[in-house]
């Protein structure tokens, strides 16, 4: 179908864009590459009054990457993970997520703020800023916050963020000496939203025992979830000796997920164990590489 | 555009022709291309950025023009499948989906001859499965996909074996 009738404006600036957020209030969204809202529209599950591209808006575009920050304005496309080495070097986790999101054509226009403000809760991008404990930057005409990643994400498609706010950026905190990162998922088709997606991060001392272990499961729940793993068997342990099956089993049995026409709970459940296996010892075998160049260097 | 309004006036550039026009906000790039342009080789299948049948590309990325508001395009480029063909004729790969039998009702076709052309500009010598990732966004419902894929590693061989010819002369 076609979008609804609705009316568009492109602010020129942050301030020209808070007004209208202001002004409109839960009339009106804000689109960035519109992979999420356009469908919505034409498939007219969503009715804004008014469009706000936010496109015009300088400073929207901006990608830092400090030492221990990257800083992505909402208007920077997913397909920079794939084609910026710096990012990908600083950020493995949405380096390997990236190419499972969409295609080519939807990454192309499709922002990384954008899908995390959409709150798909099987999309790649939540579960990566879950993980990650990313920070969101948010601003409205009555001034700025930060919101961190387990307090953005409320529900399905929804998140804490007020109508007449807008994110400003994501923060995210670049790859830790000694951690690896791994991030897997299954799905019906290439580009398809997942059944179920998982991340995990895993820290290794020196010496190969497991210092730090975090997960993070999307598609199980109506957001992404995260389970710190650090106070389970895995920790002092080497990654081959530890029960990694059991801890994965003990953490799906807090899952609570939901049947629908694309897999059973039963079936999720039993992708989530087979998954959280798989990127916990993929997280393991990259933290010990990272930690054998270091030593090389 | 800090006021909000139910038309825009745009200024696109479409395969190098600068058009300036009117629209109505909701309108798709899509129907800008074919309504408003008679640009009617970009095709709309899914109208849910599912089928890849209406792929454009905007400032040189690949785009679904069913997912893009034509009101978001002011000062922009963009391609399309009429915009492949040059002066010398077919683009090489539409010559390849020719001679390989790419296609049968042609339906999907622009969006996979505007994919295959983009990918081949940044990836001038493809795996067979760099192919099919790049081309995974478009559904065909007749070829079974192989012949399109053996159109696009020809096009890219051809495209090699030209840019060599170019250089060597």
């Amino acid at each position: 179908m076609k979008p609804p009738v609705f009316e568009f404006a492109a602010p020129d600036s942050l301030e020209h864009c808070l007004d209208l957020l202001e002004r409109y209030g839960d009339e009106a969204k804000p689109i960035a590459g519109g992979q999420s809202l356009m469908p919505l529209l034409n498939l007219r599950m969503a009715a804004p009054a008014v469009v706000i591209d936010i496109a015009r808006v300088p400073d929207f575009h901006a990608l830092r990457i400090e030492d221990r920050t990257v800083r992505v304005g909402p208007m920077v496309r997913q397909r920079v993970m794939e084609t910026n080495t710096d990012l990908r070097a600083r950020v493995p986790l949405l380096a390997e997520a990236v190419g499972l999101i969409g295609h080519v054509a939807t990454r192309s226009r499709g922002t990384i703020v954008g899908s995390m403000c959409h709150a798909d809760p099987a999309a790649e991008l939540p579960v990566c800023a879950t993980l990650l404990g990313a920070e969101f930057a948010v601003a409205s005409k009555g001034g700025t916050r930060t919101i961190d990643a387990d307090s953005f994400f409320l529900d399905a498609l929804m998140t804490t963020l007020e109508p007449e706010e807008i994110v400003t950026g994501v923060h995210l905190p670049t790859a830790m000496p000694g951690v690896g990162y791994a991030f897997d998922e299954v799905s019906r088709r290439r580009g398809d939203f997942a059944l179920v997606a998982v991340a995990a991060a895993v820290g290794l001392s020196d010496d190969g025992l497991v210092t730090s272990a975090d997960i993070a499961i999307g598609g199980a729940s109506g957001r992404p979830e995260r389970f710190p793993l650090t106070e389970t068997a895995l920790s002092g342990r080497r990654i081959e000796e530890a029960p990694l099956r059991e801890i994965a089993r003990e953490v799906c049995d807090r899952l609570e997920p939901e049947s629908d026409l694309h897999a059973s709970a039963d079936y999720r459940r039993r992708i989530s164990e087979e998954l959280m296996t798989r990127v916990l010892a993929d997280a393991a075998s990259r933290a010990r590489k990272d930690l054998t160049r270091e030593h090389a260097l | 555009m800090n006021t909000p309004s139910k038309r825009t006036q745009i200024s696109i550039t479409v395969n190098g022709k600068t058009y300036s026009r009117d629209v109505e906000a909701r309108r798709t790039l899509a129907d800008f291309l074919r309504e408003d342009l008679g640009l009617t080789g970009t095709h709309i299948g899914c109208e849910h950025g599912a089928c890849g049948a209406c792929t454009v590309t905007v400032d040189g990325m690949l785009a679904r023009s069913c997912l893009t508001l034509a009101s978001q395009m002011d000062g922009c480029e963009i391609r399309t499948v009429e915009g492949l063909s040059g002066p010398n004729g077919l683009h090489p790969i539409q010559a390849a989906f020719k001679e390989h039998h790419a296609l049968q009702c042609g339906y999907c076709t622009p969006g996979f001859l505007v994919t295959a052309a983009a990918m081949l500009e940044e990836t001038q010598d493809p795996t067979e499965g760099q192919v099919r990732d790049w081309l995974s966004g478009n559904i065909c419902r007749c070829t079974g996909y192989q012949f399109i894929v053996d159109a696009v590693l020809s096009a890219a061989e051809t495209m090699r074996s030209e840019t060599e010819e170019r250089d060597a002369s």
